[in-house]
């Protein structure tokens, strides 16, 4: 009797081959390797501030409302903000609602996606054109507009914003694994696992999925620095965190009143997004580069 | 003219018309089926019992909801996208107001963003893996990395409070719009002033625009750096271009006749990725540097909560978004006759 093989012997050697060529030249590639040094060392930062920060207690709000609007100094690396806290201590703890976040925006994002555009891509015909359809309605707004429309019907939390960025990050997903599923479809494996019986569902938990990793995987990197961008915008505009969360979005808003005078205030909260945004695109952008053949090829001018 | 086009532009127009219809189904549910009190949010922030159940009965908040998308479509059609709470005029007529000053600094941005984009990534491309092409990603890579609210609170403390380069804030200085008013003719500042010889107004509205084009320049720049450079450097490897350099053409010969032609059409592939972002960008661009457009609008609308405001600007802003979308696929069909077949 015939055995389906587990997502076939050679289709796991080639994708174990993939992923350590992927490693090789992402670890090659020297701004891939700031960028990941940036990330582990955010991580590292943002687990564990409650222990390396000067004042836990102000990053959590507690105001200190002699030391207001100081400038940087040996005490308040950052200075310190309109009620006294600390900057360099709530910056430290806005690592730990970023990197949340984000991540919890990506990942429910492609929970949600991904299934769909298998299912899509994979039956194709009815389901697949409706399920399409409506993803191509969510893709025709501008992102961040949709988010706010409806974090504003919901009412300005940080939760509230997470959902509203979900709702509209799944379709980038529901499309990529589209495409991928698409193509996947009728290759030869896929087509052998059909013949032999196997279910449709076992095909795509086993066959399909897998196949649209590589591509998910870049995506997903780009959109946790994304997703940061966008998280601090809505809470710019009041529709995230609210006070005292040490949010970094929050704090460049509450430091528009004073910045001009106390240039301290938006400007280190605003760098820390930067630099954590940084590290995803340079890490992104290199294993796309490492993934894309079309630039691999050796140049001449 | 490419075979097929015609076809292909009737396709699209089709396409881009059933998906104007999911954007109102879109912003339906969100404002009127999402669990809430959708009434309480059309009246503002501190409603009483009397204004709440007006605005169930006005916008039909109690009927089917067959009936209320009915009414709500109708009232779109209409023209009729209700009174905004905090400026008490209608939302047509704000948006409406608001969206030429708007289109002046996206395109002003654009246009810098183009311009540096290509310089940035044609030479990023020609020194691939040296020293200025390193330059290239990376300058290139921070300005999609920046956030764009921040980006320009930091240009407004260096280039005006600390240089005082440029202005801090605002489309024209209040003595020059007193002084040499300016009559609106497209309601875009700079042509306007050059229609009417105005060069006062001219020049200010120019210095006006620079701080907020560049911090809105700053993601589409990036991105423009991005594919170009990509481009040209599939296009580098090409035979053709290898038997041109065999032929002993110059290299910048080859670089500029051409590679550069084929970066034209990623560079529209760039700028129709980086219009949404650089549309929701200028909402926050906006309200940092008090520019009176569009995005200050609906920036302060949230803020105040004046809900029928935001719905409005952003169906329209979809709606919006939507058309250009399809400009931009027709005018790459146009371009590249692969894109129909």
């Amino acid at each position: 009797m015939i055995q389906e093989s587990s997502e076939s012997d050679a289709g796991k050697r080639q994708r174990f081959r993939e992923i350590r060529v992927f490693l090789r030249l992402t670890l090659e590639n020297s701004l891939s390797t700031v960028g990941l040094a940036i990330i582990v060392l955010f991580i590292i930062i943002a687990i564990t501030a409650p222990f390396i920060v000067p004042y836990p207690k102000q990053a959590e709000g507690t105001p200190e409302i002699a030391n207001q609007l100081l400038p940087p100094n040996w005490q308040h690396l950052f200075g310190t903000d309109e009620l006294g806290r600390d900057l360099f201590s709530r910056v430290v703890f806005g690592a730990r609602i970023s990197l949340v976040t984000s991540a919890s925006v990506v990942a429910s994002a492609i929970a949600l996606g991904l299934p769909l555009g298998a299912l899509a891509g994979y039956y194709g015909e009815r389901i697949g054109a409706i399920i399409m359809r409506v993803t191509d309605m969510f893709l025709a707004f501008p992102p961040l507009l949709l988010a706010l429309a409806v974090a504003a019907t919901l009412g300005g939390s940080l939760i509230n914003a997470v959902l509203a960025l979900i709702i509209t990050w799944w379709p980038w997903y529901t499309r990529l694994a589209y495409g991928q599923a698409v193509t996947t479809r009728n290759l030869p494996y896929v087509d052998s696992a059909r013949a032999i019986g196997v279910g449709n569902f076992r095909i795509i938990v086993r066959h399909i999925l897998p196949a649209t990793l590589a591509p998910i995987l870049v995506q997903a990197t780009l959109d946790l620095g994304s997703a940061i961008i966008s998280v601090a915008g809505l809470s710019f505009l009041g529709l995230g965190a609210q006070p005292p969360t040490p949010d970094w979005g929050l704090m460049v808003n509450t430091g528009r009143t004073y910045f001009l005078q106390h240039w301290w205030y938006a400007t280190f909260p605003g760098l820390a997004i930067l630099i954590l945004v940084l590290g995803f695109n340079l890490l992104g952008d290199a294993i796309r580069e490492a993934v894309d053949p079309k630039l691999s090829r050796r140049r001449l001018i | 003219m490419p075979k097929g086009i015609w076809q292909y532009t009737a396709r699209r127009a089709i396409h881009a018309f059933a998906v104007i219809v999911g954007v109102l189904v879109i912003t339906f549910v969100v404002s009127h089926v999402i669990p809430g009190k959708p009434a309480a949010l059309w009246v503002g922030a501190h409603p009483t019992a009397e204004q709440i159940q007006r605005a169930t009965e006005e916008l039909g908040f109690n009927k089917p909801l067959y009936e209320q998308f009915y009414i709500y479509v109708t009232n779109l059609l209409r023209g009729d996208l209700g009174v905004s709470i905090r400026t008490h005029d209608t939302v047509l007529s704000d948006v409406a107001r608001g969206l030429t000053s708007t289109l002046e600094l996206i395109i002003a941005a654009f246009v810098i963003a183009i311009g540096a984009g290509i310089v940035v990534g044609v030479f990023s491309a020609s020194k691939r893996d040296h020293v200025p092409d390193h330059f290239g990603r990376l300058a290139a890579i921070f300005s999609v990395s920046m956030p764009p609210f921040w980006l320009a609170m930091i240009f407004q403390i260096v280039f005006s409070q600390t240089l005082h380069w440029f202005p801090l804030a605002g489309r024209m200085s209040t003595d020059v719009s007193i002084l040499y008013p300016l009559k609106s003719i497209t309601g875009f500042n700079l042509i306007d002033s050059l229609l009417t010889l105005n060069f006062v107004a001219f020049q200010d509205s120019l210095w006006h625009l620079v701080l907020p084009a560049l911090a809105l320049a700053a993601y589409p720049f990036g991105l423009t750096v991005r594919m170009v450079r990509t481009m040209m450097i599939e296009v580098l490897q090409e035979n053709y271009t290898r038997s041109a350099l065999a032929w002993g053409l110059p290299g910048r010969l080859i670089l500029m006749k051409y590679a550069l032609k084929n970066a034209v059409s990623s560079t529209i592939i760039a700028l129709g990725m980086s219009f949404a972002y650089t549309l929701t960008g200028a909402f926050l661009d906006e309200l940092i540097f008090v520019w009176p457009g569009l995005g200050t609008y609906t920036a302060l609308s949230i803020l105040s909560l004046d809900y029928p405001a935001i719905m409005g600007a952003v169906i329209i802003v979809a709606i919006f978004y939507v058309v250009i979308n399809l400009l931009v696929d027709i005018l790459q069909a146009f371009l590249d006759p692969r894109v129909t077949l």
